[in-house]
């Protein structure tokens, strides 16, 4: 929201874009109002820019600047509510597979959901861009921001554009920065007396004998017998309190009025939590990650008519890792109970049993190393011929890009014996061998790559006839894209138009179009029209307002139309039949097996795209002379056409997978609110807060579902991804409880076990009682509260993320004491016993998998709602007087810190990430020059 | 001049790639395997065959959790469903059964559209199958008999379980008018049974060696004498239908009239089994001893005995899904155990001949066991019987303590299924391959002595058959019954040589007898066994371990809710 910043800083935001400024600091997500007279500033839309008062459509931004300082190595980690509408979940945090995901209002589709992304006009994944090269981030939202990409709109776009040079004195910049990074928080488990205790119990409770005897017990509470009754926390064994990272970055860019640059060389170091590991990467290794991002956008004006400009994007990405993988190292750091046996036995070897082989510790030391080499490389060529000759304002324009990216791999990995230390009879120490240790094996084999070739060619025609103007742009494109491993490539092909036509400054017309197809469809049925309609009323401009000085800025806008998504899911050509691997079967005497080949599902010869029918209402505007910004959205998209199969009205004797057809429909609503304050500046003070909250709900309307017996298990009428499950109400009493209860037929129960409700009435308890429980994994809400103070040269820099109305659901050793050999969390200490019947808040404990406890229920569900400090920054820029004597425009020293608190409901675990490599907390110092 | 020379060159670069979009977004060839390329070489379309083979075979071993897998019933076996056995916990489906607590809803033993996906497979390969270029005519008639029988086998499966089914001999399309009603029962016996005529020219008379397992003469005879078997009995062949209905229902449920002659075609068809056997190296085994033929029948898989097995699964593993919901608890991976209730053994002779009366209770637990049929300890282990030479004696009764020993002895029925258990099965062997008998031998002599009764009364082939099955077991003969006599007889005799092999499950319901107290209804009674000082024999007590719910409707399965929502079909009376 933004908008509004000091005359002083405003100047420096000009078209060509600029790249550091404070100015950035005061700016906060996005930019609908920019706090500018200039009416030429330029936004990107679809396919070009647009004037910024002259958008119709729901956009929404954010600047490089402000992703710079959340300091994530992976770019698209700095967006966590930073634009309103997008939502971006957090996945792991292992270095080099951080990405988290993304979707952007909502969702409105239960089959394909991707984003589409394009990096400065083509197709191409940004997360591991660097933040220095990123002039903007936008997200297209409406049918009138989305018509133009047609069949692929409809989930969404987002419009990655890059640094360009301007015409002036060179600027050169150089930005160092260097951090620690910790787990923001980590599962906790109980110790070995503790854990010992529980098990015996959980084995008394199913009628077996202790495994532990009183003697155990007290040597693991003693804690003095490392070798026969250990207590080893495996996070301590296996990690690092914290990792290093850093980042530099150098930036050059200038020009004159017939060639401009921007050049750029950004390096990134990030490194893993894993401890001991050999830095030569000879024996074994950390997690490392090493990029290295370059950078070349040229622009030339080759004559008065023709320009051009040559766009080259490289990377280089080495990835090195423990031989054995993130999920395995830690899945058995969460499983491996403490007591199972020591890190290392006396003579050094690593310790294990025939059910725990995967020592944690020997998974990072002693698998060797695996390293993954990535190269990508982005090259756009574009020309642009003015056709003035032919009537002023028109051009042509004709753009090719390749974008390619290869991986292979140099793995040098090995394999590790466990021993596991018994006494004999005689009470010597014996070593029980499992596994073995092998040498190393190298294979540098596996590869992987992707490919793109993209071409447009383009017609724009921009004039202004006295208080008419008319914007046009006509548009032809193709592409390609060749994932390996999939011997048909993706292939898109069409056109696109956008007509924009304004009057006086306040009355705004647009009408857009995508046709276009896909190659997922068949001959004769791949193309398809999608257009959108809008309009933009700029009040403020009326002379009915001019008189009301409190309105700095007022616009209405309103948009209509329809887009369409390709990426309907399921497989891949779905109008051809296929046959696939099937059972097989045995024959002879020795009952050999002989393979089966089956019928795949059907086809549908009349397959087509979803069809999303969108409305958008919005208002922005800038009061009190633009110290108060305010953007609002308001969206209705009902999605059609979406696939299911007709599983609920074709008989089942017709014995086949049935076609997927379009059939589905789901609509959408919500809105997006923005409000921004921007103080003045007083005794060189000032200070901002901008606030945004965003609310997105779904609801199936229809997807072919089977009739089913009880209305509450319909999935029709409820939210994509909205969780299922029993309704737990309490636990069983006693074995007359059992008996005067429905009967739970998912294994037998005792009491002590979740007691679940019997929805129907029909006395038992099955998957006919379960109901809709909590909410989707996808928030409904997402908030986001910056918050910012400038005094002389310190600026202090915060930014909140909240979500709410999303559900968690439990489950695995990190809450399942026992279940699968695991360990047990400390909730498992508020267990069922006959004597606690009336306090736990946990089953009674079974050693064995317990069907009718460890299953979707109410019970394991938690409410994933959480509020973030994700990211805070203190800053003190040098005063100008001081550097012009060194000859330096800027000089700012940092500090900031990311992920810094979560305030949420799981408390045990993060709620973005239950399990695996947990996501980072980091602190870093860093330092900016600009010559 | 100069803007000419871009012209060109524009218009050079937009035909360059605007030449090679014609087709732009067509799919390339690729490696794609289609109908025809299965259809294109004889190799190919018998992989398919084979798959036709593995969703079409029966099997009475449990696989899975669901419905839908073949085999049992979801976490046991149908012998738990009926008097023969009764689950040892109160979760699995057959114990839901045995509590009347499945409906239309849930049905834990079978999946309707299920049977279809395999009549779809068979049907498209008898299309398809003669336009394969590289094979004999010969060979093609005998892969579409093939097809054909497995076609013939699942509509059996359907008809015993829902009566009169939807037809479908062709492949259907989505496109099509799917609306196809149910055909009569009446249609479906008479389709089936055309089938396995239509089959049987084509196929050899057996199938031996690497061989084994596909579909031979006898296959397609057995089959047909079990179909007519079914028709010709009380449940199907009547003139009123099981619950009170209208005409039109009666007709999809069950002939609706009554014909003695079909009893007679019973008797035919299973004396066709018979006479064929000879020629396909199919007998009864008698070469073990009376104490052990039996046993070597059901432990041994795919032997001379076996018609056609199935053969699919191959090894079970010991902590497979089928052990663990067989085998006892505390014996390998079993989990609770099939207890075999007092109801069935009861129906185990005297050794000498005759029935052995149980009383209420009794110190010589030992004594009544021993006395049985020689089939009873090769198909129960009870207190005391030998489970393996690995596990050793069962241990089955109530210590002093009043806690159960090793092997319970407070459950069920009071002793354990150990039919398809075999003793091979050990920590060492960690398994065993069992292939489950779709037919035997063994149960055509039955067939044939129980339709010629009804046809023709005691006759001497009746004695014949049923004494061969006797003495094989080392059992007396039978003599001089009344044609009732003769048919309790008759029943009895299947009852014990057919346990466990999902006979008795289908049998008390076309004899319509489940109903009767202490088969599927009422009480259902155990033997609880207490050690006497001082002496090896064991008290003996018999409780009512379960009280048993049985509705007339159950004599026929529902359709699932699923489809009779979709408005073609018409519900079974009752449900």
């Amino acid at each position: 929201m933004n908008c509004i910043y000091k005359l002083r800083t405003t100047a420096l935001l000009t078209v060509t874009g600029t790249l550091f400024s404070l100015a950035a600091l005061a700016q906060s997500a996005t930019d609908t109002v920019p706090a500018t007279a200039d009416t030429t500033l330029q936004v990107p839309v679809a396919y070009g820019e647009q004037p910024w008062w002259k958008v119709t459509g729901a956009y929404g931004r954010v600047n490089g600047s402000v992703l710079r300082k959340s300091a994530a190595a992976t770019l698209s980690n700095g967006l966590y509510g930073r634009i309103p509408g997008l939502t971006v979940m957090q996945g792991n945090g292992e270095p080099g597979y951080d990405a988290p995901s993304m979707a952007i209002r909502g969702l409105s589709s239960y089959r394909g959901a991707g984003l589409l992304i394009f990096v400065d006009g083509f197709e191409s994944p940004f997360d591991q861009l660097a933040a220095d090269e990123i002039e903007t981030i936008t997200v297209l939202k409406d049918a009138a921001a989305t018509a133009m990409y047609g069949i692929r709109g409809a989930n969404g776009v987002l419009l990655v554009t890059t640094k360009r040079g301007f015409s002036g004195k060179p600027k050169i910049s150089f930005r160092a920065q260097t951090g620690f990074q910790r787990p923001q928080r980590l599962p906790e488990f109980l110790g070995s007396y503790d854990y010992a205790t529980l098990y015996n119990e959980a084995l008394r409770n199913e009628g077996k004998t202790d495994k532990y005897s009183p003697a155990d017990l007290e040597a693991y509470k003693n804690g003095n017998d490392k070798y026969f009754h250990p207590d080893v926390n495996w996070y301590d064994e296996v990690l690092k309190k914290s990792a290093p990272m850093s980042e530099y970055n150098l930036n050059l860019s200038g020009g004159n009025s017939n060639a401009t640059y921007f050049v750029s060389l950004n390096v990134l170091k990030n490194t893993g939590l894993y401890k001991n590991t050999d830095s030569k990467r000879e024996e074994n290794s950390n997690a490392n990650f090493l990029r290295y991002n370059f950078r070349s956008n040229v622009d030339i004006k080759v004559t008065k008519r023709l320009s051009t400009s040559l766009d080259l994007a490289g990377r280089v990405e080495d990835r090195s890792y423990p031989g054995a993988g993130a999920p395995e190292i830690w899945g058995n750091m969460m499983l491996i109970p403490p007591n199972a046996f020591p890190v290392r036995n006396p003579d050094n070897s690593y310790g294990g049993t025939s059910v725990y082989r995967g020592n944690p510790v020997g998974l990072v030391l002693g698998r060797g190393v695996a390293t993954t080499h990535a190269r990508a490389l982005q090259a756009t060529m574009r020309f642009s011929y003015s056709l003035d000759q032919v009537t002023p304002g028109l051009k042509a324009g004709a753009a090719v890009s390749f974008n390619n990216w290869f991986q292979g791999n140099d793995d040098k990995t090995k394999q590790f014996a466990v021993f596991q230390l018994l006494k004999d009879p005689a009470g010597d120490t014996i070593y029980n061998k499992f596994g073995d240790n092998t040498s190393i094996a190298q294979n540098d084999g596996v590869n992987d790559q992707w490919r793109r070739t993209n071409t447009q060619f383009t017609l724009t025609y921009n004039r202004t006839f006295g208080e008419h103007s008319i914007d046009a742009l006509a548009l032809y494109q193709q592409d390609v894209y060749t994932i390996s491993g999939n011997n048909v490539p993706y292939a898109h092909q069409g056109t696109a138009g956008r007509v924009t036509y304004a009057y006086k400054r306040k009355y705004i017309g647009e009408f857009s179009f995508g046709y276009n197809g896909s190659e997922n469809f068949p001959k004769g049925r791949r193309f398809g029209f999608f257009p959108a309609v809008s309009a933009g009323w700029i009040l403020s401009e009326e002379q009915f307002l001019q008189q009301a000085q409190w309105i700095s800025f007022l616009k209405l806008r309103a948009s209509y139309g329809q887009v369409g998504n390709d990426q309907v899911g399921g497989r891949r050509f779905p109008y051809k039949q296929y046959y696939n691997g099937g059972a097989g079967y045995y024959f002879g005497t020795d009952n050999r097996y002989a393979g089966g080949m089956d019928e795949g599902s059907l086809a549908n010869p009349d397959i087509t795209w979803e069809k999303d029918r969108r409305a958008n209402i919005g208002i922005d505007a800038s009061l009190l002379r633009n110290r108060v910004t305010l953007a609002f959205d308001f969206f209705d998209e009902k999605r059609k056409d979406i696939l299911a199969e007709r599983y609920g009205a074709i008989p089942g004797y017709i014995g086949v997978g049935l076609p997927a057809e379009n059939v589905g429909s789901v609509r959408n609503r919500g809105f997006e609110l923005q409000l921004g304050y921007q103080s003045e500046v007083k005794r060189s003070f000032s200070y901002f807060a901008s606030a945004s909250a965003a609310f997105a709900r779904n609801k199936i309307l229809y997807m072919a579902e089977a009739q089913q017996p009880y209305t509450y298990l319909n999935r029709t009428g409820q939210s994509i991804g909205q969780p299922f499950g029993l309704q737990a109400i309490g636990f069983f009493k006693d074995e007359a409880d059992i008996s005067a209860s429905p009967q739970q037929i998912f294994a037998p129960v005792k009491p002590g076990d979740i007691k679940y409700k019997d929805q129907n009435g029909d006395n038992i308890i099955d998957i006919y009682d379960e109901v809709a429980i909590g909410k989707p994994l996808l928030p409904e809400w997402t908030f986001g509260l910056h918050l910012g103070v400038q005094y002389k040269g310190f600026d202090l820099d915060a930014f909140f993320q909240g979500v709410a109305n999303r559900s968690v659901m439990l489950s695995g050793p990190l809450v399942w004491a026992f279940v699968n050999d695991a360990k047990a969390a400390p909730i498992a200490m508020g267990r069922w016993t006959p004597e606690t019947a009336a306090t736990a808040t946990y089953p009674r404990l079974t050693t064995a998998a317990n069907d009718n406890n460890y299953r979707s229920s109410d019970f394991w569900q938690r409410n994933g709602s959480f509020v973030k400090l994700r990211n805070i920054e203190l800053g003190y820029t040098f005063p100008t007087s001081l550097l012009s004597r060194i000859r330096m425009q800027q000089l700012r020293v940092y500090v900031n810190a990311v992920n810094v608190f979560s305030l949420d409901h799981i408390h045990f675990a993060d709620p973005e990430t239950l399990s695996g490599y947990p996501a980072m907390r980091s602190v870093n110092a860093g330092i900016r020059v600009q010559l | 001049m100069q803007q000419v020379k871009y012209y060109i060159i524009l218009s050079l670069l937009l035909g360059a790639f605007f030449s090679c979009t014609r087709d732009f977004l067509e799919k390339p060839p690729s490696v794609d395997i289609t109908e025809d390329t299965i259809f294109s070489k004889i190799r190919n379309a018998e992989t398919f065959l084979y798959d036709v083979y593995s969703n079409s075979m029966p099997s009475g071993l449990p696989t899975g959790w669901s419905n839908s897998t073949s085999g049992g019933i979801v976490a046991g076996v149908l012998a738990a469903a009926c008097d023969e056995g009764d689950i040892a916990d109160s979760w699995p489906g057959a114990n839901r059964f045995n509590e009347g607590q499945w409906d239309a809803n849930d049905n834990p033993e079978d999946d309707f559209s299920t049977h279809y996906k395999a009549i779809r497979k068979a049907n498209i390969f008898m299309e398809r199958i003669d336009g394969v270029p590289d094979a004999s005519g010969e060979y093609k008639t005998q892969l579409k008999a093939e097809a054909r029988f497995l076609r013939a086998l699942q509509y059996f499966e359907l008809v015993k379980r829902y009566g009169g089914v939807p037809i479908v001999d062709r492949r259907l399309l989505n496109s099509d008018n799917l609306k196809l009603p149910r055909n009569k029962l009446e249609d479906c016996i008479n389709f089936i049974v055309s089938d396995c005529d239509a089959a049987l020219g084509a196929l050899p008379a057996a199938q031996e060696g690497f061989l084994r397992g596909r579909i031979s003469k006898g296959a397609v005879l057995a089959l047909k004498s079990r179909v007519l078997l079914y028709a010709a009995s009380p449940l199907f062949n009547s003139a009123t239908a099981y619950v009170a209905t209208t005409d039109a229902t009666a007709t999809l449920v069950g002939y609706h009239n009554y014909d003695a002659a079909r009893w007679q075609k019973a008797a035919d068809a299973a004396k066709a089994v018979l006479d064929w056997a000879p020629t396909g190296s199919c007998r009864l085994i008698t070469e073990f001893g009376v104490d052990n033929n039996y046993e070597y029948v059901w432990s041994q898989p795919d032997n001379a005995e076996i018609i056609l097995a199935n053969k699919s699964n191959g090894r079970w593993g010991i902590y497979g899904d089928y052990f663990n919901f067989t085998m006892p608890v505390n014996i390998y991976g079993g989990w609770y155990g099939i207890s075999v209730p007092m109801n069935f053994v009861k129906l185990y002779e005297k050794k000498t001949g005759g029935a052995q009366i149980w009383p209420q209770s009794g110190d010589n637990a030992n004594a009544m066991y021993a006395s049985l049929d020689p089939r009873f300890a090769q198909s129960v282990g009870y207190n005391g019987a030998s489970w393996n030479s690995e596990i050793g004696a069962v241990q089955m009764y109530i210590k002093p303590d009043g806690k159960p020993a090793l092997h319970g002895g407070d459950r069920g029925g009071g002793q354990w299924m150990h039919k398809f258990l075999p003793r091979s099965v050990t920590w060492s062997t960690y398994g065993a391959t069992i292939n489950w008998p779709v037919f035997r031998l063994a149960e055509f002599y039955l067939n044939y002595a129980e339709a010629l009764n009804e046809a023709q009364g005691p006759v001497a082939e009746v004695y014949t058959a049923v004494n061969t099955i006797r003495a094989r077991s080392g059992m007396p003969a039978l003599s001089g019954k009344s044609k009732e006599e003769m048919r309790m007889a008759i029943r009895n005799e299947r009852a014990i040589e057919l346990a466990f092999e999902e006979h008795r499950y289908w049998d008390v319901r076309r004899w319509k007898i489940a109903g009767d107290e202490g088969v599927m209804n009422g009480k259902m009674y155990g033997l609880r066994l207490k050690p006497i000082d001082g002496s090896s024999e064991f008290h003996f007590e018999q409780v009512v371990f379960e009280q048993r719910v049985w509705n007339d409707k159950m004599y026929l399965y529902p359709f699932p809710n699923t489809e009779i929502y979709k408005q073609y079909i018409v519900q079974n009376p009752g449900w």
